[in-house]
């Protein structure tokens, strides 16, 4: 109970997290759903499985680590855990795109040889247990990443390479490597930022000078990827393109769970309104002055243009502070609280223009 | 007030109050701000003294935050700190000056602890 108590709205960026439940709310099989969040002391976001009989299941559990609690971007990564609850959700759900998800999984299964011919005993049902739940975590993570993208667009690969970064994952050994319960970054990133071109997204950002853009286009590049499961050679290959086979099957069953968001619109709205909400943010001002009375632009385009400011333009705004040093770590952390805790703002702001607007 | 809230926010003489209120809560010269979400209620001291210090000054208050359509309890002769819900961002020739309507001060609830708004600095004015 203590971590979730923990957990209170001046401890977690709460507006987020109101913002993600509201967005939940509009998916078909979620719209009673509640969401707990818990705080851990694992670098880490965890969705704890409530399919046991003991959880209502109209509950998800997302836990964040403590030391990232009140930060706003780093945060995003919730939307990616609130996937595993809706594909929970839709798993028990009798969702055709779901049923077909697993259709496709057993067909591919099928074909590949070195899957079904185990030497026969108790150890060779165990084994291809194992290796099926592997496949199950894979699509889950894929369906989760492309599912939060769908929901909080780029802003969500922004976060989950900055996430990768802090812990590790990104060296040259780990990013094309498969373990047990992960994709690589490698094939997860190429996923991403196919979904992002189809939402529109990708020709708007892919021309920023910042780091996560160059590691998007050169790990994309990558077709050849390393299994690190305890397994012989051909069940690793032959796991592996069992998974690559179903990834059509995941994006359909992705943009049917998401179906009420129209495809491309997010781009466009916050396209028509970047410069003046970055000009907000360029003059330490809360970015919901930047909405109209038709209530655009709407939160979703208010993060991703704070996010890509933080991202280029911080700078910008600390020269024009007298006692600010661009250089200076410190200094830059201070004001990308700022801009975290303007865009946080401005979220809070929306939900009263929305309830005050006639 | 009207024209200088329509300027571009990049303008210096624009003048930012954000969320903005229904139209009539603009007046010719003066805008009735609402509370915000964020409290500062003082903590008990288990100190037998009261130092005014700087330390003081952070450490003797827990923060609160109150969800919109959420109530705040205030203890009986205790204060709190609020903040105004409204940003505002004066601009670099105007001045602002925060003060009690008449009708919250015949409820006897005091406000206004830094009245003075400066030209320039953005804030949430606390009360």
């Amino acid at each position: 109970v203590k971590p979730a108590a923990d957990a209170h709205s001046l401890s977690t960026p709460d507006p987020l997290i109101r913002l993600a439940v509201n967005q939940l709310h509009r998916i078909s099989v979620a719209k009673h759903a509640k969401i707990v969040v818990s705080l851990t002391s694992e670098l880490g976001y965890f969705q704890k499985d409530t399919s046991s009989e003991l959880f209502p299941p109209e509950i998800g559990f997302v836990e964040i680590p403590y030391s990232q609690g009140t930060s706003f971007f780093s945060n995003i990564n919730i939307y990616h855990e609130i996937g595993h609850f809706v594909y929970q959700l839709f798993s028990k759900s009798s969702e055709a795109s779901f049923n077909q998800l697993d259709v496709a999984m057993e067909k591919a299964i099928k074909q590949q040889s070195s899957l079904l011919e185990f030497t026969p005993g108790r150890r060779a049902a165990e084994r291809k247990a194992r290796l099926k739940g592997i496949l199950e975590n894979w699509t889950k993570e894929v369906f989760c990443d492309l599912f939060a993208i769908r929901l909080i667009v780029p802003a969500f690969t922004f976060a989950l390479i900055d996430l990768l970064w802090l812990v590790g994952l990104m060296g040259a050994g780990n990013e094309t490597q498969f373990d047990e319960e992960h994709p690589s970054p490698a094939l997860r990133l190429r996923e991403q930022l196919a979904q992002l071109k189809k939402e529109g997204w990708w020709p708007r950002i892919r021309t920023l000078d910042i780091d996560h853009i160059k590691l998007i286009s050169r790990l994309s590049r990558i077709d050849r990827y390393a299994v690190a499961i305890d397994e012989e050679q051909p069940v690793r290959e032959s796991l592996l393109s069992v998974f690559l086979s179903v990834l059509p099957a995941i994006e359909r069953a992705v943009q049917k769970s998401t179906e009420h968001i129209p495809r491309g619109e997010l781009a466009k709205e916050a396209a028509a309104h970047h410069e003046d909400i970055e000009a907000c943010l360029l003059n330490g001002t809360v970015p919901s002055k930047a909405v109209g009375p038709d209530l655009l632009p709407g939160p979703v385009a208010i993060i991703n243009t704070a996010y890509i400011f933080q991202l280029t333009k911080l700078g910008n705004l600390m020269d024009k502070l007298s006692d600010t040093d661009r250089n200076l770590p410190a200094d830059r952390m201070k004001w990308r609280r700022k801009v975290e805790a303007w865009t946080m703002k401005a979220l809070e702001d929306f939900e009263i223009l929305k309830a005050t607007t006639k | 007030l009207s024209a200088r809230l329509d300027l571009p926010v990049g303008d210096e003489k624009s003048l930012v109050i954000t969320p903005r209120g229904q139209p009539e809560a603009f007046d010719e010269d003066s805008v009735d701000l609402r509370l915000g979400c964020y409290f500062l209620l003082s903590k008990r001291s288990q100190e037998p003294y009261f130092a005014p210090d700087k330390q003081t000054a952070t450490s003797l208050h827990v923060k609160v935050h109150v969800p919109l359509g959420e109530y705040l309890v205030i203890p009986a002769h205790e204060t709190v700190l609020g903040a105004t819900l409204e940003f505002i961002k004066l601009p670099f020739d105007a001045s602002g000056e925060i003060l009690t309507k008449s009708s919250v001060a015949r409820t006897f609830i005091v406000v206004e602890t830094a009245p003075w708004d400066t030209p320039g600095i953005p804030r949430l004015p606390h009360t």
